[in-house]
């Protein structure tokens, strides 16, 4: 019996530090606001990033500089889906394989805009601390090479975001910061 | 019989009672005249304890925090040391208030040396962020990546090294606490500002080595 009766207070010790934890990560509006826009700055930076990479007149040594920026708004273990009207199937690339990938794309001229970029789920507290949400956007291709052939789609991606209060030592001083970064870039649906 | 005095003595008598007459009338008239010197004196001690009582009541109060500026009350010193009470005590306090005072007047002069030291660093950095704004503005607006490049190269100079950390505020509290970007550095910052095509407008004072360089930035997002 007494077991039961230390193993119940230490449920509710711990069910209370993690409530107090909860508590002392929720954010205030203005705050929240603050990072809504910040995470959604992100993405537009990675879509400069797609554009940039992708825009053939870039310099080689400018789009792997690019690419390494581009990296760092990723989680380790993020994948960017690609899709295409010509096959069914949605590939998925590691960050860094993509935007080889989109280099090496056998188009003379290749333009990626991104648009529409807004939350579909708003950034959401979970339990290890971290909020979580998700962005889409839609991405518009266009790829033609010098004999005119032409290829066109629009794409619909979800983006899972992350968002964690860090702290680092900037001159011998520690500052709370707060970290964005992109999870999967998933493909909802690509038409012409 | 008739009983006369001789002529002699009553011109004896009427002298002497003359006398005494005059007498009586100059101590009639001397003898207030002493007892008022006498008051006046007194008068004039009184006034004097009083003046050394406020004097040094005075003195006191300027060794402390009685709400009186230093220069007023160096003026107040002053006027207590005017008074040359040839007082022991009034002396030995205007010893120690002058004391205190130069101390203090010691202390005003490294402060105002420190205050105009500190705008003129403010100054410096004021200076300094908006040469940094134009650079950024050049390499926002570059005509080609070299060009761009070129304005990095420039603007780095400004830079006590290329891994000067930037640190940009996304939002500052009621309390004035802020929350901050994930922190980078100035070459990444710059190169950013190549890539995105866009900078932040305001700053917090620029933090300046001794040669002026800046080696913290902080940035304010609109």
């Amino acid at each position: 019996m007494s077991r039961y009766i230390i193993a119940l207070f230490f449920i509710m010790g711990f069910s209370a530090a993690g409530l107090g934890q909860e508590k002392s990560l929720e954010i205030t509006p203005q705050r929240k606001r603050a990072i809504d826009s910040l995470a959604l700055e992100k993405v537009r930076d990675l879509s400069r990033y797609i554009t940039l990479v992708g825009n053939k007149s870039t310099p080689f040594s400018e789009a792997q500089r690019v690419i390494d920026r581009a990296v760092e708004l990723f989680s380790d273990d993020a994948q960017i889906g690609v899709s295409s009207l010509n096959r069914r199937e949605i590939r998925y690339f590691t960050v860094r394989r993509y935007f080889d990938h989109l280099m090496a794309l056998n188009y003379d001229q290749v333009t990626v805009e991104w648009y529409n970029i807004q939350y579909v789920s708003d950034l959401e507290l979970q339990p290890d601390g971290r909020y979580v949400g998700v962005i889409t956007i839609f991405q518009k291709f266009t790829g033609q090479n010098n004999e005119g052939l032409k290829y066109e789609d629009t794409t619909k991606k979800d983006i899972t975001i992350y968002v964690e209060k860090k702290q680092t030592q900037i001159g011998g001083r520690l500052v709370d910061y707060w970290d964005v970064w992109l999870g999967d870039v998933r493909v909802a649906h690509t038409s012409k | 019989m008739i009983f006369s005095f001789p002529t002699n003595i009553a011109a004896v008598l009427r002298t002497n009672l003359m006398l005494a007459l005059v007498v009586f009338s100059v101590a009639m008239v001397v003898s207030p005249g002493c007892s008022g010197r006498k008051k006046a004196e007194q008068a004039a001690q009184e006034q004097r304890d009083k003046t050394i009582q406020g004097a040094l009541s005075s003195l006191k109060a300027l060794m402390t925090d009685n709400g009186m500026t230093v220069p007023q009350k160096r003026a107040e010193w002053n006027r207590i040391k005017n008074l040359n009470l040839n007082h022991a005590e009034v002396d030995e306090w205007l010893d120690k208030v002058d004391a205190f005072l130069k101390q203090e007047e010691q202390r005003m002069a490294e402060e105002k040396l420190e205050s105009e030291r500190l705008a003129a660093e403010k100054e410096k950095a004021k200076k300094s962020f908006q040469n940094l704004l134009t650079y950024f503005e050049r390499i926002a607006n570059a005509s080609s990546v070299d060009d761009a490049n070129r304005h990095i190269q420039e603007a780095l100079g400004l830079f006590s090294s290329a891994q000067v950390p930037v640190l940009i505020v996304i939002s500052t509290g009621a309390n004035g606490s802020k929350d901050y970007d994930r922190p980078t550095t100035i070459r990444k910052y710059l190169d950013y500002i190549k890539d995105q095509r866009k900078y932040e407008r305001q700053a917090e004072p620029l933090k300046l080595d001794e040669q002026g360089k800046i080696k913290e930035l902080e940035l304010i997002k609109q």
